[in-house]
């Protein structure tokens, strides 16, 4: 089927009662946790997993994915209203949202932020569309050594486009791929640093390492901070209409936010954060007047905002496309997926068409979903800041203790999920950058397994692997991208010196 | 200057890889052209030694640079709070299976609520067994499975 039948097809399973509910659940509770601080679209998603268990897998992915874009909406409430980024990817948006809200803006910036989002994510999702399908087309041709290749290339990238220093995220990255290599050896079935734990076999599992260190971390580190209730701008419906002065100068900053965040999106790393820097940094070097920068300039709020959204759709193109998250919110899909018995990658769309094309479908309804929600309940949003602190974090301590306990009632579970907390708080007052390590989890089997047949089709030959285009490509670049950064920081550094 | 704890947790891992390292050695390593369950953690235990070494020499080089600030660990009162929420979450997960879900997650809420800031004992109390209530009821109707306890029946 080509892109607009398989479309239709996903319109016709995305608009089944109980899927418009999922949808709707998604959009909701996506908006929630970008509304709130403390809990992220990762956590979110993991925690709602165990009450997936009895829907089908469109239904339980349509539900999910509705919280990852979900929550790009809803961070955008509280940093333009309160200057709090609910969500690592609106920082940017704090930086001009609250500025325009001071100026009395705050329902322009609001609107054009929903609008922004809504056009970006409908681009996004044109663009899966039709990218989707061609790259699960080439993918059918994949062996072992491309998908070694792409994993490789995925753990380098997100190391290299993380938050901390290379070497640290490296060491993130190292530490995922251990933890990754517990249980039964995916290729003889022999057992892997169990202790002799029979529960250890099935080895970590991904759900209790998002939560601990996402989860309990956050709550942990919470805990030492005195906090108060945030004080929230107002905003009435009627301030929600942007003068046409405005309207025109955020018109081409969301159609170019759209684009770059949909690009961004399909690189490994975390591509929601990265392309609000990027659609930032683009949209003031564009600016006709870039002094108002900082001073609440709209085009600030347009261009990041569009970009995350854009983001979240480029980012299911690998997921869906070959199987292989790039971003660590779509490894919690991937983990979210192979629960339910489905294994993505190039033949999920004839398959299983009806989890490809009714997300894909979804993702249209829930964009509209997440713009009725968002401009006329904006108020209702921002104010569930007054609620205080210690409730949520309490609740958010139990979700994540029961969410780890059902997924297979294990007691063991629950024992990782407090020890990954405390190395999830630990690492954070180190300031080091925990989603290599999350995605490492995710990606480590995948690259042990491909890197063992690889070899073994190649009979021990290294070499050969080189002959394949794709995975040549791939290596190179992953090489480069650990070489050239170093190169050019010897280089800036060089020059320094013979300057000074 | 690069904080201790920093350098510390580099050392640490560093060790850990070198357990790592003696563990994957007693795996089968097989051959080149069939590699063995012990050829991919002896790769990623080099790697955690040669990175953490790596981070180390740099953290103690010239290059360092004053990116963190020196307090690592909080001090006084909410140092207690982090301590005393962890230990609270390690008493979830041994009681569970004799307490059952009910019991815990009250008990986890009364501890968890007082801890984070809320004073009023009526309140927390009320609060907890509210929210206990609630979920227990929550997770049934969606089917998820709760432990009951041994010790309650």
């Amino acid at each position: 089927m080509d892109s607009f039948q398989g479309l239709a097809y996903g319109f016709g399973v995305a608009l089944t009662g109980q899927n418009l509910l999922a949808c709707f659940l998604g959009c909701l509770v996506g908006t929630l946790v970008g509304v709130l601080p403390g809990i992220g679209p990762m956590g979110a998603m993991a925690l709602l997993i165990p009450s997936t268990f009895g829907l089908n897998p469109a239904t339980a992915l349509i539900m999910l994915a509705g919280i990852y874009y979900g929550s790009m909406y809803g961070g955008s409430t509280t940093s333009i209203l309160v200057n709090v980024p609910g969500e690592s990817a609106s920082v940017m948006t704090c930086v001009e949202g609250y500025q325009m809200a001071r100026k009395g803006r705050a329902g322009a910036a609001l609107a054009v932020a929903g609008v922004g989002s809504f056009v970006a994510g409908t681009m996004g999702i044109l663009a899966l569309m039709f990218f989707a399908p061609a790259l699960s087309r080439v993918a059918i041709e994949f062996g072992p050594p491309e998908y070694f290749a792409i994993a490789l290339a995925g753990l380098v990238f997100l190391s290299r486009l993380g938050e901390g220093s290379a070497l640290e995220s490296f060491l993130m990255v190292v530490l995922g791929l251990m933890l990754s290599t517990v249980g039964m050896d995916p290729i003889s079935g022999l057992p892997r640093f169990t202790f002799g734990q029979i529960e250890l076999g099935q080895g970590i599992e991904m759900i209790p390492v998002v939560m601990g260190l996402y989860g309990i971390g956050e709550v942990l580190t919470i805990a030492e901070q005195v906090t108060g209730i945030s004080d929230v701008i107002k905003v009435k419906l009627r301030e929600l209409f942007p003068t046409l002065t405005e309207w025109r100068r955020s018109a081409f900053p969301m159609v170019r936010g759209g684009g770059l965040g949909f690009l961004i999106g399909l690189i490994p790393g975390p591509a929601a954060v990265i392309s609000t820097f990027a659609a930032y940094g683009l949209e003031k070097r564009l600016a006709r007047h870039p002094e108002e920068f900082g001073n609440g300039a709209i085009e600030g709020v347009a261009g990041p905002e569009a970009a995350n959204n854009s983001a979240t759709a480029g980012a299911m193109v690998p997921l869906l496309a070959l199987g292989v998250p790039f971003a660590p919110a779509t490894a919690v899909l991937l983990g979210a997926l192979m629960i339910h018995g489905v294994q993505p990658g190039p033949l999920l769309m004839t398959d299983r068409p009806d989890v490809f094309w009714g997300v894909v479908a979804s993702m249209y309804i829930g964009n509209l979903m997440l713009l009725a929600l968002n401009l006329p309940l904006v108020g209702v949003f921002a104010n569930l800041l007054r609620l205080p602190q210690h409730f949520l974090m309490g609740l958010v301590l139990l979700l994540c203790l029961v969410g780890t306990y059902s997924v297979n009632n294990s007691m063991l579970d629950l024992g990782i999920l407090v020890i990954m907390g405390v190395v999830g708080y630990i690492l954070r007052k180190l300031r080091f950058d925990m989603a290599p390590l999350v995605l490492a989890v995710v990606l480590g089997p995948m690259l042990e397994k491909s890197l063992r047949q690889s070899l073994f089709l190649t009979r021990g030959e290294v070499l050969p692997l080189l002959s394949r285009p794709l995975t040549a490509s791939l290596l190179l670049i992953s090489l480069a991208g650990l070489v050239f950064p170093c190169l050019l920081r010897a280089w800036r550094r060089g020059r320094t010196a013979k300057i000074s | 200057m690069m904080t201790l704890p920093v350098r510390i947790s580099y050392a640490f891992i560093f060790v850990l890889g070198s357990v790592y390292l003696v563990g994957s050695l007693q795996l089968p390593l097989g051959s080149m052209d069939m590699p063995g369950p012990g050829v991919f953690p002896l790769l990623v235990a080099a790697a955690m030694m040669g990175l953490s070494m790596a981070a180390l020499l740099v953290s103690l080089g010239p290059a360092a640079k004053a990116s963190r600030s020196a307090e690592f660990l909080p001090r006084g009162k909410e140092r207690l709070c982090v301590i005393s929420l962890t230990v609270l979450l390690v008493l979830f997960v041994l009681l569970l299976p004799f307490l059952g879900y009910a019991s815990c997650s009250g008990g986890l809420m009364v501890g968890s609520l007082r801890l984070l800031g809320m004073r009023r004992w009526i309140r927390i109390l009320i609060v907890s067994a509210l929210t206990a209530a609630a979920s227990t009821c929550l997770f049934s109707v969606l089917g998820v499975p709760l432990p009951k306890g041994s010790l309650l029946g």
